[in-house]
């Protein structure tokens, strides 16, 4: 716009303070997107466990012991569901990055186990399939590098006590997918759980037909509640919402915080900047500058430099925690979440709050510049 | 006293243009619960290209004369008219467009960019920024001596020279009149003597009007007319032809 008087020279001739202002955005924004991304990480920890897996299908479980053989066939013969099949809901223990997490570990009927994880959209990496009736599990990548597991192990209760999977099993595969869940021979989970004694099926795995899930989900929604407790994927993804809205709440009151005391900061710097500048933007004024010119001016300086350290700030994060996945909790099997849409978004109010306050206090100045007050010194 | 001066002051090169004209001008500052006036009813006609000193003591409004007809101050009342145009009527962008491309400026401090080099400063006078302005004002400094420091920066050179960097930033836009408000104040006297020479040199060959303010008179003296002030008043007009009224 100005050439001499653009703000890629002014930085560029201006390298400490731009320095200095850039240090102090990118340290904000590298810590709000980190907190941003520390907590998605937990959070998706979570729902990767309670909401995820009812994206594919409605878990259907007996309020006392087992589900009554007539909901059972009800839900059955309904025309929108596709399949039902008996399931043992279980988790085995994950180490992450906030600490130890769980994942979910499916006993299902070692026949229907391809087409159980088809649908659940996850691959057998390495290995095989469990066996019918035998103590067999396959377990998610993740699992098996956060616990430097290997295929041919032994996992559960019997092996280490700590451990939350039930019984003992053997691994015999590596599976991969988003939802990084295990399965196991529905008939070897059910022989170590309290259950293995009682007739009957404590829990189902309802499967919908295409396009129908809504359908299904409403009818299940009316089962009796003394006799069963359905999990559909609404009901799930509004109860973790409202148990997650306080964690939420605080810490976007701790970003905000943050936010607010740099900005202030942030535009008593800015401000004090331009004061120091009074001289410069007088006598452009004396010289025939327009105001709305040399507004313009200051406008697109404190823009460029606070989105230019704003997207500093979101690339050392990306770049910080890629290296610390690769070099640091990758090899030690824990996942590190890189910056999603989310955590960017979580940042904007930062180059916004900085830029408006600084935007308030400079123009406040350039509009009341007097050109003879600066050249007489008055100012 | 309201001393009514009528002041036509026509320059030695024989121009009969225009230049500057001042009616009934004043100009009146909020000082406190008071007023403070820093001009009263002041009457001017400068004509032709030449040079005219503004002298006075301190206070008496040669300053705030100055800054009035280069349309830097509003004046109270009174009308003000530069080349022809009336300033009172000139939105405020006209009036910077003016400054910008018919006025040039050399003020008491050379006021130059601190991270800009010499010929970016002289640049920055230029009524649009390019890359042929900087051409401009590196001819410019080589023309007014100053080519050596042409890619230095104002920090590295002493009073004098940016003084001479300031005069050149003035004349970068080929001003019809450059106002100078105690340009060399700030300057020992060889200096200042370096700085008139320039401007003088630049106002011949240019056929401009120079209006420069100073306390100076060895800077006053060599002036074609010399507009005295006093007490925000014109005293008197000399040695042009006057009419008092």
């Amino acid at each position: 716009m100005l050439g001499v008087l653009g703000w890629v020279l002014y930085c560029r001739r201006n390298r400490a303070r731009i320095v200095a202002l850039t240090f102090t955005i990118v340290l904000a924004v590298m810590e709000v997107s980190s907190v941003a991304l520390l907590t998605g990480s937990m959070l998706g920890q979570i729902r990767l466990t309670t909401v995820t897996p009812f994206r594919d299908f409605t878990q259907v479980v007996a309020s006392r012991v087992v589900v009554p053989t007539s909901i059972a066939a009800e839900v059955a013969s309904r025309r929108q569901t596709r399949l039902m099949i008996p399931l043992i809901p279980e988790v085995i223990r994950v180490n992450t990055l906030v600490g130890p997490g769980t994942r979910n570990v499916f006993a299902v009927p070692a026949e229907l186990m391809p087409w159980f994880l088809r649908r659940l959209g996850e691959q057998l990496q390495s290995g095989h399939l469990p066996r019918s009736g035998a103590a067999e599990i396959a377990l998610p990548e993740q699992v098996m590098r956060s616990r430097r597991l290997r295929v041919g192990q032994w996992v559960g209760q019997q092996v280490q006590p700590t451990e939350w999977l039930p019984g003992r099993f053997r691994i015999v595969g590596v599976l991969s997918g988003r939802l990084a869940c295990g399965v196991a021979p529905y008939e070897a989970m059910r022989a170590v759980t309290p259950l293995r004694d009682v007739p009957g099926t404590a829990a189902y795995g309802v499967f919908a037909r295409p396009g129908q899930l809504h359908a299904l989900d409403g009818y299940l929604d009316t089962l009796p509640l003394s006799k069963v407790r359905v999990y559909t994927h609404a009901a799930e993804a509004q109860q973790f919402r409202s148990e997650v809205r306080l964690l939420n709440w605080l810490i976007w009151s701790i970003n905000l915080v943050t936010v607010g005391v740099l900005s202030l900061a942030m535009g008593l710097l800015n401000n004090l900047y331009y004061i120091q500048r009074m001289e410069e933007y007088g006598i452009l004024s004396a010289m025939g500058y327009t105001h709305g010119l040399l507004v313009r001016r200051a406008l697109v300086e404190v823009a460029a430099v606070t989105a230019v350290a704003w997207a500093t700030g979101i690339g050392m994060t990306c770049a910080l925690s890629a290296a610390l996945e690769r070099f640091v909790f990758g090899p030690h099997g824990i996942h590190l979440p890189q910056l999603d849409a989310h955590d960017v978004l979580a940042t904007l109010p930062i180059p916004l709050c900085i830029g408006t306050f600084t935007v308030l206090t400079v123009l406040r100045r350039l509009i009341r510049l007097d050109p003879v007050a600066v050249v007489e010194r008055r100012d | 006293m309201a001393v009514h001066t009528t002041a036509a002051v026509t320059g030695p090169v024989g121009g009969s243009g225009l230049l500057l004209e001042a009616r009934h001008v004043s100009l009146r500052y909020r000082e406190g619960s008071g007023v403070s006036h820093a001009l009263h009813d002041v009457n001017l006609t400068l004509c032709g290209p030449g040079y005219v000193g503004i002298a006075g003591p301190s206070g008496s409004g040669k300053s705030s004369l100055l800054y009035v007809l280069a349309g830097l101050k509003r004046p109270s009342g009174g009308q003000v008219r530069a080349l022809g145009l009336d300033l009172q009527r000139l939105t405020g962008s006209a009036l910077c467009a003016l400054r910008r491309q018919r006025f040039g400026f050399v003020f008491q401090q050379p006021f130059l960019i601190q991270f800009l080099t010499v010929a970016e400063n002289v640049a920055v006078g230029s009524p649009r920024i390019d890359r042929s302005a900087r051409q401009r004002a590196e001819a410019l400094l080589v023309r007014l001596g100053l080519g050596r420091y042409t890619g230095r920066l104002p920090h590295e050179l002493s009073g004098g020279q940016r003084q001479r960097v300031a005069a050149a930033r003035a004349l970068m836009n080929n001003p019809a009149i450059v106002f100078a408000d105690e340009p060399t104040a700030a300057l020992d006297h060889a200096a200042g003597a370096e700085l008139m020479a320039l401007l003088h040199e630049y106002r011949t060959a240019r056929g401009a009007l120079l209006a420069a303010v100073s306390h100076d008179e060895a800077v006053i003296s060599g002036a074609d007319a010399v507009v005295r002030m006093w007490d925000g008043h014109v005293r008197t007009v000399e040695p042009a032809q006057a009419s008092g009224g």
